[in-house]
């Protein structure tokens, strides 16, 4: 083998860098819709709610004081008290990361499992297609709620396990998305000469099948974060999720119901913060599709 | 059906330089293809070399095999395929007996290709230079950096203009002919011996076209590589190949120097396709043509199969299968009646 043919090159190497257009075309979209925009200030600030939640909490979020039971806004109590005499506000701001934490470790795991299956059953076809795909659509046919009453019953209750429940049941989304994404990319001619530059399929579907399948997946992410905050909602109010004295929006909204006639001021906190945390993560998923779209009228600008 | 053919040995079939020269050398190349009538055999028996320091072309209509035949020498056929006889050898290795991961190792070292659409064969979402990267990544485990600085050297190698900064736009940002250097300069990366370019200019403008071959004849007189050039294009055939294999449903019908088979060919089906060229010299008369189309697969006549199309067909003799038979040397012909009848060339 001859050495590579070599012209004179006076170009500054330095110059020769790899880039990151795709974030930033991207970001420049996104940075045009106000919606998305509206959506990633809200996300940040729950997301910095999450984070400092503990330190900014006025009180001890667990603090039972009976003297003070179910007492209305004021100026010791911003949100007022639950029933058992303990801080909203600061109970809001704490169940925040734990929320916000068993959203990502739900949609995680889904991704983990979903994103791999989807990625081989679409670029091997076949019959491992066939194999997987079945089992995916067996998952698809478990109604949610009662999958969630078997995990808790046998694991347990917990939010981890509720959590593991609702993973379950986004996993297919995942799946179906990144399987679909695949298959497209699969019949493109630059995968083809990719082979035939010598690429692995590992490396295909590294370099080239993943980063075509990220767009839809990110789109999805975002919709399924709010789909499980709901979901966590649900199964805590139902009591099989996080369990007292634990604080998260579910079980506050639980304690709110009980109360609802004599305390009405209770529902409303963690109601907002789910409806905002929702609308955030829905908001984002409309920006991110719209950025990411390959047909835009403004020719990316 | 074809196992009733004899075919000279290779070594004798061809004008390469010798034996050991060759980069890429196919043995009785017969590849199967799955379909609702069975296993079909789809190329047949295909012996073909390409030595070092040569151009060899490829020729045939739509349906001949050429494309399937240039898949099976990069290991590329897909998964309804399969080569069910023959072998091929790509400067020492074995091809046809090495399994996808090995087969992933020769590709783009030992052989490489470019294909007929050059921007569908990039990804549009990186740029280009890091798509001609990826080859020298993968294959030397060059880092990103000493890669894109190789991938700069390439890119002037194949005449891009700007090197230095058009290595980091994108494919939208190109010509169609820049594509194509563009997939010159990635095919050409890892320096392999053998490229192999499947109607590289077919999708290209016309006055693209003549750079991109003038490219493609530069670099292989360079670098000394053997050029498997696959076309339905007999001027392009004429101006850069040394060499030429015509092929009509899977088989190879004739093969022999460019000069001596354009003036001279021995088999009606390369004399037909040599009228159907457009030519000045021959302006006012009738354009030839080749009634009917090449049968399927599994249609191809137990005879000789280009018989139905076949305007000096004579039942007895072309109801045989015809072996490839040698009439001078390197040139062969599977005509039953190459010597008795005259068939026209193009004039010198």
């Amino acid at each position: 083998m001859t050495a590579a043919p070599v012209s004179a090159h006076d170009g500054d190497p330095a110059t020769v860098r790899p880039r990151r257009w795709y974030q930033s075309r991207i970001l420049r979209r996104l940075r045009r819709n106000k919606a998305a925009v509206f959506s990633i200030v809200v996300l940040i600030l729950i997301g910095l709610i999450a984070v400092l939640g503990e330190w900014i909490a006025p009180q001890d979020p667990n603090k039972v004081e009976l003297t003070s039971r179910l007492m209305g806004p004021s100026g010791a109590h911003l949100l007022g008290t639950d029933e058992l005499g303990r801080d909203v506000l600061s109970r809001l701001l704490v169940a925040t990361r734990v929320d916000l934490l068993a959203s990502a470790q739900a949609v995680g795991l889904a991704l983990l499992v979903g994103v791999p299956l989807g990625i081989v059953a679409g670029y091997a076809g076949g019959v491992t297609d066939a194999i997987v795909s079945r089992v995916i659509d067996a998952l698809m046919t478990l109604p949610p709620l009662i999958l969630a009453v078997v995990v808790v019953a046998i694991l347990g209750p917990g939010l981890r396990n509720a959590m593991l429940a609702i993973s379950v049941v986004i996993i297919p989304s995942f799946y179906r998305i990144v399987r679909a994404s695949t298959q497209g990319a699969r019949s493109e001619l630059y995968i083809e000469s990719a082979r035939a530059s010598g690429c692995t399929s590992w490396r295909i579907l590294w370099r080239h099948i993943l980063p075509a399948v990220a767009p839809p997946l990110l789109v999805q992410a975002s919709f399924s974060a709010s789909v499980v905050i709901v979901a966590e909602a649900s199964l805590s109010f139902l009591g099989l999720g996080a369990r007292a004295p634990q604080a998260t929006w579910g079980l506050m909204l639980n304690d709110a119901s009980s109360n609802l006639t004599t305390a009405s001021y209770l529902i409303y906190p963690p109601t907002v913060m789910v409806a905002l945390t929702i609308l955030g993560f829905s908001l984002l998923g409309d920006g991110l599709r719209d950025a990411m779209g390959r047909q835009t009228t403004d020719g990316g600008r | 059906m074809s196992a009733l053919e004899t075919v000279p040995p290779p070594a004798a079939a061809d004008g390469a330089d010798g034996a050991d020269d060759a980069v890429l050398r196919t043995t009785d190349l017969t590849v199967e293809v799955s379909t609702e009538h069975g296993w079909v055999t789809i190329v047949d028996g295909v012996d073909l070399t390409v030595g070092r320091n040569e151009i060899v072309g490829l020729v045939g209509e739509s349906g001949s095999g050429k494309t399937v035949t240039s898949l099976s020498v990069m290991g590329l056929l897909p998964k309804n395929a399969r080569i069910s006889r023959g072998t091929v050898d790509v400067m020492g290795s074995r091809i046809s007996a090495l399994k996808e991961r090995q087969l992933a190792d020769v590709r783009g070292v030992k052989a490489a290709m470019i294909f007929q659409e050059p921007r569908r064969c990039l990804n549009p979402a990186f740029t280009v230079g890091d798509q001609v990267a990826e080859s020298l990544r993968r294959h030397r485990g060059w880092s990103r950096k000493r890669a894109m600085q190789h991938t700069v050297e390439l890119f002037e190698l194949v005449e891009i203009p700007d090197a230095a900064r058009r290595v980091r736009q994108y494919p939208h940002e190109f010509s169609g002919g820049m594509c194509q250097r563009v997939m010159l300069a990635m095919a050409l990366a890892c320096d392999p011996m053998l490229l192999i370019a499947d109607e590289p200019t077919t999708a290209l403008d016309v006055t693209v076209q003549r750079q991109v071959l003038e490219l493609i004849r530069r670099l292989q007189g360079e670098l000394g590589l053997g050029v498997l050039l696959i076309t339905h294009d007999l001027g392009v055939v004429a101006e850069m190949c040394d060499r030429v294999a015509v092929m009509y449903a899977g088989q190879v019908v004739e093969q022999g120097a460019a000069d001596a088979l354009f003036h001279d060919p021995s088999h009606p089906y390369t004399s037909a396709l040599l009228q159907s060229m457009l030519e000045p010299t021959r302006r006012g008369e009738p354009l030839g043509f080749i009634p009917g189309v090449v049968p399927p697969p599994h249609e191809f006549p137990p005879t000789c199969r280009f018989q139905a199309r076949c305007a000096h067909a004579v039942d007895e003799q072309c109801r045989r299968p015809v072996a490839l038979r040698e009439l001078s040397a390197h040139h062969l012909s599977r005509c039953e009646r190459a010597g008795e009848i005259d068939l026209p060339g193009v004039t010198p």
